[in-house]
């Protein structure tokens, strides 16, 4: 059975609106805190999709996560695109130059440390410089929640027919 | 933009942005008790006890990360205003785009070129995804696999809301009724 490119992008798209439903009915002890439960479907576009097709996905994301967030308005909306666009390129190009040599945990790991950075150099144009003091926080909750999600998307590549049926198309 | 395509882009989409942007919590909270009423007079079979232990254990969580007036304490936890509107706020999003989905069928609404087709189809699987079965946290990628593979086999012609009371009528009561209450949280609570 054929599959469309693009009815795999949408699916990847509403499973990531709907992954960012579900993070966002989970309270976060700290505001900058979150696991980014959303990225997974990012993280397995990068076996599935092309590289433009990667990233027409993240900008789904990023709206859809917005609009059910309610910070489309406003500069949350900023960071949260300028990092999810930064992370992939990373992991896509990460993906690209290491191919099997890179695990998604080490992909995972690289995208969260690469958004963390571009919303930090963001929070101190918009902030000032007081706002690197979040810096080493978030750096390490980058790393944690990165290699979490890193390990639960390879759980989800490894157990899923629906990624064998795509594949073998 | 011909007027058939116009109605359902607006009887579609629109109900959702608007509802999204309704910032009031109570408000919030009406509203999918609307989209709750609006689908049991629809003929959606409708269980009230599922949807009142997600709202309380929503609410319930949040509570547990205390922010802004201390309300009360039970024992050592502080019950907080921002907590408990914070919790309301969320469980009445997730609830209300659980129903508002259900009477929404989004495949109708299509937006030209193939952007258009891409967005309009990840609202249409996101409705199929919040609709059906509930996902249960045990086994919750085994069922999010088999989600995924029902969602790749759906037909385009073929929705599993379509066939109940969706016209356009009854869509533009969902419309109106959601204006409403963003009226009224825009302007009559700030004044």
């Amino acid at each position: 059975m054929h599959i469309n490119r693009n009815k795999i992008i949408s699916i990847l798209g509403a499973l990531a609106l709907f992954l960012s439903l579900i993070e966002y009915v989970i309270p976060k002890p700290i505001p900058f805190l979150k696991i980014g439960i959303a990225n997974i479907p990012i993280m397995i576009s990068l076996i599935l999709l092309t590289p433009k097709e990667t990233i027409i996905l993240i900008c789904v994301k990023s709206v859809g996560a917005s609009l059910i967030g309610g910070t489309i308005f406003s500069w949350v909306f900023l960071y949260s695109i300028s990092g999810s666009l930064s992370s992939g390129l990373v992991m896509l190009l990460l993906k690209r130059v290491l191919k099997e040599s890179v695990s998604m945990i080490g992909l995972g790991v690289a995208g969260a440390l690469c958004s963390n950075l571009v919303q930090i150099y963001l929070a101190t144009i918009l902030l000032g410089s007081g706002a690197k003091f979040i810096g080493l926080p978030l750096l390490i909750s980058g790393l944690i929640t990165g290699s979490i999600i890193g390990h639960l998307t390879n759980k989800f590549i490894s157990s899923s027919k629906w990624i064998r049926s795509i594949l073998l198309n | 933009m011909d007027k058939e395509y116009f109605i359902k882009l607006i009887t579609g989409l629109l109900p959702i942005l608007l509802f999204l942007l309704i910032t009031n919590p109570l408000l919030k909270l009406l509203m999918a008790v609307i989209y709750i009423i609006y689908s049991i007079f629809s003929g959606f079979r409708v269980k009230l006890l599922p949807n009142i232990i997600l709202l309380f254990s929503i609410i319930l969580i949040n509570l547990l990360s205390p922010q802004g007036l201390i309300l009360f304490k039970i024992g050592p936890q502080a019950i907080t205003k921002g907590a408990l509107l914070s919790g309301i706020n969320r469980a009445s999003i997730l609830i209300g785009l659980l129903y508002i989905s259900k009477n929404i069928s989004l495949k109708s609404v299509k937006f030209r070129g193939v952007a258009g087709e891409i967005i309009s189809d990840t609202f249409f699987y996101f409705n199929q995804l919040t609709s059906g079965n509930r996902v249960v946290f045990k086994n919750f990628m085994d069922q999010i696999d088999t989600k995924l593979m029902e969602l790749t086999h759906i037909k385009d012609e073929k929705t599993t809301n379509t066939n109940i009371k969706t016209n356009n009528t009854n869509k533009f009561f969902l419309l109106i009724a959601t204006t409403l209450i963003l009226l009224i949280d825009k302007y009559l609570l700030t004044f």
